[in-house]
């Protein structure tokens, strides 16, 4: 079967030789492989959280217990033979207590009735046994994974395990979390991205479009974008908002096809989205459904705009790249595209100084206001007529009828002799006036949604406070 | 084609991996349900690399040790992830008189043993550096550890006289250029 080509044999081996050393039935080895390639259900850093608290749990029990004196935490690990010993002593040291809460995670196996649940006083979880288990494994995998190669580090994260600190569990979550993505990304590069896309068409198609032949043509409105996006993101996804834009364009794109004309289009392309093979590459299974005509977009345009004269700066160009970057979102669905331009642009940023600095402070996180943003374009806009002008006035000289006279550029090559501007700048003027139009066209229209920032700014605002605002940054960069 | 569309939405194209991933381990644990060579004991290698200076030698952990390159390689690993300073080879080949690694910072040289019969091990301590308390060296499931005095003006000296018991083999352990050895 094709299918099993996915798999990797390093990865099978080493689940099998740890579910083999501990005794694991069909079940768990199958959670196992979940926790492992972390598509288990609820939120993927998950068998992280799990296993943090069954950590604190271990390392309560370790520090109470004689019968555990001079074990180390990654001993107790490697042994599954000692887990009725650990319980045990969990119970003797009264951390066990009747199942009344619900354990940390919805396996699917809540405890049965009467059954014990292990918590330390103040931890927010109880953990079943079954959890435990389970938890406990997981580590191992990771310990031994690869022939150890990862070792060291989770023996440093066990080691800074610590019952007594409140907040040993979230840091050591994020510093699991962080070892098994990177097995992911070396074991499962797709994985990831299917993830994610699994997850977008999850939510996209749970409207009932693909069932609904009267919508199957229709795009995904302003609404359902950022209703995916904040899905993905409450999933614990940290996807970029003009990521998720472009997948439901892309999708779109698919479905309306013209390659897919006849019947079962819309299955196809939900398949082919689905399809992990055509998944590795996203950017050609982009182009595969854009590219249908001809016709220069506004992003041709953009890329035919010179450097010198120094037309656009940087801000100016990113602006423009991002919104037409989606196209054709600029000219049908303006909501979105300012959505992008204010948030997706601090996304980027946030993001990049979150994975430069650690979390930030709350009050660092904001958003450019609608009505600055198309302040900014209606700026640019009067630049490029201010810049078509000069080069209509360097071709022809002043005098032109109908034309206001073009006010001094003070950029990098706009003081060369007119013959030598003109002759710059002449190749280009198609796409600087395309751009001029398209831009203009966007500021005046998507002026009437400016009144929707009020209403979308704590969506997003709550949305970035979850991703890059966490307390106790310090802590977790000493971690790493 | 893994997806079909037609029955309850998108695939969860997510759960694919994993799922496969389960059923190849649950299929080849079924077929071969004791594998030859048993999977490694990670517990009792892991108890090995802790071992302390004077406990017995697992004979099964130190025959897997000597035949299976991937056992020692994980045991490396395990040593390497407790050990202030970690060497799988020396620095420059064994000479006739002397066999010398960089440790870390630490400089290990091991004096073979002259007229009188007796060998020398001479770790350097850099100002500065933390003292090691304790020498790992493994080669093919031969296993040494030993308890370091402290260092005396930046030199930590062993001596091993022939008739003390295990000195030849601490020698011939150490004296091995690919033999792997630890400080902690």
């Amino acid at each position: 079967m094709d299918e099993i080509a996915v798999i990797d044999e390093t990865a099978r081996n080493d689940i099998s030789d740890v579910a083999l050393l501990r005794g694991l039935g069909a079940v768990r080895i199958r959670r196992l492989a979940a926790a492992v390639t972390g598509t288990g259900t609820g939120r993927h850093d998950r068998p992280a959280l799990l296993s943090a608290n069954a950590l604190i749990l271990a390392a309560a029990a370790i520090d109470a217990d004689p019968a555990f004196a001079r074990t180390s935490l990654a001993e107790l690990c490697f042994d599954a033979g000692r887990i009725l010993a650990l319980l045990a002593a969990l119970e003797r040291c009264g951390a066990a207590r009747p199942a009344t809460a619900r354990p940390v995670a919805d396996t699917g196996d809540l405890p049965p009735a009467g059954a014990l649940v292990y918590a330390l006083p103040g931890q927010p979880f109880a953990l079943s046994r079954s959890q435990i288990v389970d938890a406990l494994a997981f580590v191992h995998f990771l310990l031994v994974a690869d022939a150890a190669a990862q070792i060291g580090e989770v023996t440093a994260v066990l080691d800074a395990v610590d019952p007594a600190d409140g907040d040993s569990a979230g840091r050591t979550t994020r510093a699991l979390a962080r070892i098994a993505y990177d097995y992911r990304k070396r074991h499962f590069p797709q994985h990831d991205l299917l993830r994610r896309h699994g997850r977008l068409l999850d939510a996209l198609g749970g409207t009932g479009r693909k069932d609904d032949p009267n919508t199957r043509s229709a795009r995904f409105s302003d609404a359902e974008i950022l209703a995916a996006w904040t899905a993905e993101i409450a999933a614990g996804e940290r996807s970029l908002f003009e990521t998720v834009v472009r997948t439901c364009v892309a999708l779109e794109r698919a479905l309306q096809s013209p390659r897919m004309a006849d019947g079962d289009r819309a299955e196809k392309a939900y398949s082919d989205f689905a399809d992990p093979t055509s998944l590795d590459r996203p950017h050609q299974l982009w182009d595969d459904y854009t590219d249908d005509d001809d016709a220069p977009t506004p992003q041709d345009w953009l890329r035919a705009v010179p450097e010198h004269p120094n037309v656009l700066t940087g801000p100016e160009r990113d602006r423009l790249a991002t919104l037409f970057g989606l196209d054709p979102v600029h000219r049908d669905r303006r909501l979105t595209a300012l959505r992008a331009l204010a948030f997706g642009a601090e996304q980027k940023r946030l993001a990049g100084r979150h994975g430069r600095l650690g979390a930030l402070a709350p009050d660092e996180i904001g958003g450019d206001d609608y009505a600055a943003v198309l302040r900014q374009l209606d700026e640019d806009v009067r630049h490029l007529g201010n810049v078509a002008v000069s080069i209509v006035e360097a071709g022809d000289g002043p005098h032109r009828d109908g034309l206001p006279r073009a006010q001094r550029i003070r950029r990098r090559g706009f003081d060369l002799p007119p013959e030598a501007f003109a002759a710059a700048l002449r190749p280009a003027m198609t796409a600087i006036a395309g751009l001029l139009s398209e831009t203009r066209e966007f500021a005046r229209a998507a002026a009437r949604h400016a009144a929707a920032y009020p209403a979308d700014r704590p969506v997003f605002t709550a949305a970035f406070q979850s991703l890059y605002a966490r307390p106790e940054s310090q802590n977790d960069r000493e971690s790493v | 084609m893994i997806a079909n569309p037609s029955d309850g939405g998108p695939a969860p194209a997510a759960d694919v991996e994993s799922q496969l991933l389960a059923e190849a381990v649950i299929d080849s644990l079924a077929r071969n349900p004791a594998p030859n060579p048993p999977p490694l004991d990670h517990a009792a290698l892991w108890r090995h690399a802790r071992r302390r200076a004077g406990d017995v030698v697992d004979l099964s952990t130190a025959r897997r040790l000597r035949e299976d390159p991937v056992a020692r390689n994980v045991l490396g690993r395990m040593i390497a992830a407790r050990a202030m300073a970690c060497s799988p080879m020396a620095y420059a080949a064994a000479d006739a008189t002397a066999a010398t690694r960089m440790i870390g910072v630490y400089a290990v040289e091991l004096l073979p043993a002259g007229d009188d019969g007796i060998a020398a091990l001479v770790i350097e301590v850099p100002a500065g550096a933390p003292a090691p308390a304790a020498l790992r060296a493994e080669w093919l499931g031969a296993s040494v550890v030993l308890d370091l005095p402290p260092p005396q003006e930046g030199l930590i000296e062993l001596f091993f006289a022939p008739a003390a018991p295990g000195s030849a083999e601490a020698v011939a352990v150490l004296g091995e250029p690919t033999a792997l050895i630890a400080l902690e």
